[in-house]
């Protein structure tokens, strides 16, 4: 399994310190034993409604520490299973950066000041840079460093593990 | 060779290289926990491995604390898998009531110093008390170290914290804990690892350091280390089971990526109000408000110790009227502790009501979920908005002394007015 390079999505918009709390709540998790069963409750709370609004290939784009707090991989798993293709954020919380690529999710840190809510964005994982058709505005990031793009490219860990073995 | 911290050189001794930070390595894991609120997850993701045994040299331990006793039906097939899993292979797995992972981990002889332990929950920075590398990771990494005994990690810069001074009357580790996550703030230590000493930490219980290193994901540390010493291996004697460690402490000279002086003499209790653990203040700020729920417990303030120094305050006496008591014990066996010296019956003949150890409404998942414009001062680490209930109610974090007085008064108060 490879992982798709060129990226283009509508923004979902959040601001900093969003918690993992926040993406998905504690309080949801017993509902059902599958997570995946799960996904009307992203968002939830802070943004009633938001899993109606992603179509596959979204991009969510964030300020600074988002995933705070809590190990839930579900947070991740959840808006991955929406259909968001990426997260853009000023920085992430290091559990949850970690579980995002893991499962596979691109994650890139860069300046998201200059894009917007329902902006048109375009990302180019591997030579880090992104273009808002909406603006009109070119951005660079620093590409996902070469370890963690090889579990990215394989789309997540558990196929990189299979793929490398016990040697790892 | 260049002086260490004390994260750098536990990865060193597993990688057998050394190393610093910024570096890469994959390193073996002494220990992994997961938990029911992942563990479906978990096992999912082992059975694509295509392994029939997990790995052996990881001691492994499962633990049903977040919906225990089993919230929903779904909870409770949940932990049927568990247990089917358990059944086939072989690690150490807690049931329902058992208490929570993190005490379990440390109290039942499953961390040691100078080891790996991860966890599937962010708290597991717990267990740096134990001078462990104690860090967070998801339900398909842990799958990873199911299959593979080992774990990839970057060598993070450590960020120094001094404690100096003593604790004064009425202040506690808990107020410790809140003035480092209140200066520290949300985001200076992502991606970073805290490391505390001085003259504060060496004073206090294995008790009160777990406390302190609990909180230290809410900075967004990766682990919160703190050094070995006599109190340290004391403590460690008494557990059920006992291997081999090799403690790590910092060398004279590591490189810190920051390095902070604190001092406790003028600390006074302190509350985190919502909807973040950094905005703290004085209680006495908040002296007069009212209070609907105290939740008295948790993997933060859930031990013995906790229990009794609210005791000094309750015993004897009744919850002033209106206000709800939980007492969510950390464990099982603080729990039997506190039945035979007679805390408990003190706690619950002044009114508390006793729910399963084990995570209970900290997360929002049961026992004690609060409702529309409630408010709720609780002893456990997080305050995010509609973690513990309502999206409108209230959350603050405080010491189990400062909530035994709120839980006595109906309102905040500084303790020391009560005592």
């Amino acid at each position: 399994m490879s992982i798709k390079t060129q990226l283009k999505g509508k923004v979902h918009k959040f601001e900093d310190d969003i918690t993992a709390d926040y993406i998905f709540a504690g309080k949801h998790r017993a509902k059902a034993e599958n997570v995946l069963d799960l996904k009307d409750y992203v968002f939830n709370e802070i943004r009633p409604g938001f899993a109606k609004t992603v179509a596959q290939g979204d991009i969510l784009v964030a300020g600074e520490n988002f995933g705070l707090g809590s190990s839930r991989e579900h947070a991740a798993t959840l808006i991955k299973a929406l259909g968001i293709e990426a997260i853009l954020a000023k920085s992430f919380a290091r559990i949850f950066y970690r579980n995002c690529i893991n499962i596979g999710l691109p994650v890139i840190e860069c300046d998201t000041d200059l894009i917007n809510e329902s902006d048109i964005i375009t990302v180019d994982l591997r030579r880090g840079t992104i273009n808002n058709l909406s603006t009109n505005q070119n951005l660079n990031f620093r590409a996902v460093p070469e370890s963690l793009w090889e579990i990215l490219e394989c789309g997540g860990l558990v196929n990189y593990l299979k793929k490398i073995g016990e040697e790892g | 060779m260049k002086p260490m911290t004390i994260v750098e050189k536990i990865l060193s001794r597993k990688a057998g290289q050394p190393l610093y930070a910024g570096d890469f390595a994959t390193v073996p894991v002494d220990s992994l926990m997961i938990h029911d609120s992942n563990a479906f997850t978990t096992i999912e993701a082992f059975k694509t491995f295509e392994k029939e045994k997990i790995l052996p040299g990881t001691d492994v331990v499962m633990v049903m604390d977040h919906f225990s006793p089993s919230s929903t039906e779904a909870a409770a097939n949940m932990h049927i898998k568990m247990r089917q899993f358990r059944a086939q292979q072989d690690f150490t797995l807690y049931e329902v009531g058992d208490g929570v992972g993190h005490q379990l981990m440390c109290e039942q002889g499953h961390v040691f110093p100078g080891e790996i332990a991860v966890g599937t929950d962010s708290h597991s920075c717990t267990y740096g008390a134990l001078n462990a590398l104690g860090t967070g990771i998801g339900s398909t990494e842990a799958a990873g170290v199911l299959a593979y005994s080992k774990i990839w990690f970057r060598i993070p810069e450590t960020i120094c914290i001094n404690w100096n001074g003593s604790l004064q009357p009425g202040v506690t580790a808990k107020d410790v804990a809140l003035r480092t996550v209140e200066k520290i703030g949300l985001r200076q230590a992502l991606y970073r690892t805290l490391e505390f000493g001085g003259d504060l930490i060496s004073q206090l219980s294995i008790d009160e350091r777990l406390t302190i290193c609990n909180m230290g994901i809410e900075v967004g540390a990766k682990a919160a280390l703190m050094p070995p010493d006599s109190v340290l291996d004391n403590w460690i004697a008494q557990r059920p089971k006992i291997r081999k460690y090799e403690p790590a402490e910092a060398d004279k000279g590591a490189e810190y990526f920051k390095e902070y002086e604190f001092n406790a003499d003028d600390l006074e209790p302190l509350v985190a109000c919502p909807p973040m653990v950094n905005q703290v203040v004085p209680v006495r700020q908040l002296q007069g408000k009212k209070v609907d729920q105290i939740v008295l417990g948790s993997c933060t303030n859930g031990r013995a110790s906790d229990f009794r120094e609210a005791a000094k305050l309750l015993a004897g006496k009744k919850v002033a009227k209106g206000v709800r008591l939980v007492l969510l014990p950390a464990s099982k066996a603080v729990l039997e502790d506190l039945l035979a010296d007679g805390t408990m019956e003190a706690l619950v003949r002044a009114g508390g009501m006793i729910i399963t150890p084990g995570c209970g409404p900290c997360g929002g998942y049961h026992g004690g979920l609060v409702g529309s414009k409630e408010v709720v001062l609780a002893t456990t680490n997080r305050n995010f908005t509609g973690r513990m209930g309502s999206q409108d109610s209230e959350l603050y974090l405080a010491s189990p002394l400062t909530a035994a007085a709120a839980a006595l008064t109906g309102i905040m108060i500084d303790p020391r007015e009560v005592c």
